[in-house]
């Protein structure tokens, strides 16, 4: 779900104007309103999310909903930011032809 | 602190039931975990991959990518097993299984009786000739000859193409033993995901030249 947050004077708020998991539900919203011809845009905001959680989840689900739009090569260094089995999964949602039908 | 927000709830929960050991249980757990339950599910059956009973792994599995992955692992070297596992278990992804199968066959060390043995299915079955091509290309075993005109053509583009070894398949590292049905015993083949940086080593092998085997012999 699209988070939109408004400043108090009605207009969109800048995240960088944000700290904590303020900045970091910020940055996620505007991820989930970015397309994958955004990439770059995508990792920039998602290297600056510090909670774990936030960070993890919001780009494992970007990728699952635009793996068969990214070349494999462009979307590695945004599952670069994950670790374990997260960035293991966004590898193979990347690479995985079955999983890109 | 995530439990206003179902997507991050349950994106922290899903790695956190592998440890429960009922895998009906792990099935209601994951379940609350929202779009993370295949996650969850799969993360519960990787950690007992090499050790859990197949069809409840397949059960808990719940989606084909896992079933695959599980399927995968579970390879014993003998393509005909794999083959009827595949085909009894997927459907959507039966031909990845099946080229996956095919793929693995196809790294071992062969014979020339193993390989006219399965040369017989390529006149019926799609991208099989080619792949027996990769075996006479990189391994230098048996040949082309003795199918119909299109899988000898196939073949023997496929022979040229391993000659350049364009895709690395010729140097991914042989898997000892399975000669003629025989089982090597468990072990764990190249998996197409196991490169995972750079270039062409970056892709999967999922995909020779022309398309993977889709059918499965015998049905």
């Amino acid at each position: 779900m699209l988070t939109l947050l408004l400043s108090c004077n009605g207009g969109p708020v800048d995240c960088q104007e944000l700290i904590g998991i303020e900045k970091d539900q910020c940055l996620r919203a505007e991820i989930q309103t970015l397309p994958a011809t955004e990439l770059s845009g995508v990792i920039e905001r998602a290297s600056q999310i510090e909670d774990f959680v936030i960070r993890g989840a919001t780009i494992s689900a970007w990728v699952e909903d635009h793996n068969h739009e990214i070349n494999p090569q462009d979307g590695f260094p945004l599952c670069q930011l994950l670790n374990g089995k997260d960035l293991s999964r966004c590898q193979k949602l990347l690479l995985a032809a079955h999983l890109r039908d | 602190m995530y439990a206003g927000d179902d997507e991050l709830f349950g994106f922290c929960m899903k790695d956190m039931y592998v440890g429960i050991s009922d895998p009906d249980e792990a099935i209601e757990l994951c379940a609350a975990t929202g779009r993370w339950e295949a996650d969850c599910r799969h993360s519960w059956v990787a950690a007992r991959r090499d050790e859990g009973d197949l069809d409840t792994l397949v059960r808990v599995c719940g989606d084909e990518d896992c079933t695959l992955e599980v399927l995968d692992f579970r390879q014993d070297g003998d393509l005909d097993a794999e083959l009827e596992r595949c085909r009894d278990h997927l459907n959507d992804m039966l031909h990845h299984c099946v080229g996956h199968s095919y793929q693995r066959w196809a790294l071992r060390s062969m014979d020339v009786e193993e390989l006219e043995r399965v040369k017989s299915r390529a006149n019926g079955e799609p991208g099989v000739a080619q792949i027996i091509g990769k075996v006479v290309g990189c391994q230098g075993v048996g040949d082309c000859e003795g199918m119909a005109e299109f899988a000898t053509k196939q073949c023997q583009a496929a022979v040229q193409t391993a000659s350049t070894d364009y895709d690395g398949f010729c140097t991914v590292k042989n898997i000892p033993g399975s000669k003629s049905g025989k089982s090597p015993g468990k072990h764990k083949a190249p998996s197409p995901f196991n490169q995972q940086q750079g270039g062409q080593q970056g892709q999967p092998t999922t995909q020779p030249s022309g398309q993977p085997p889709t059918n499965v012999g015998g049905k």
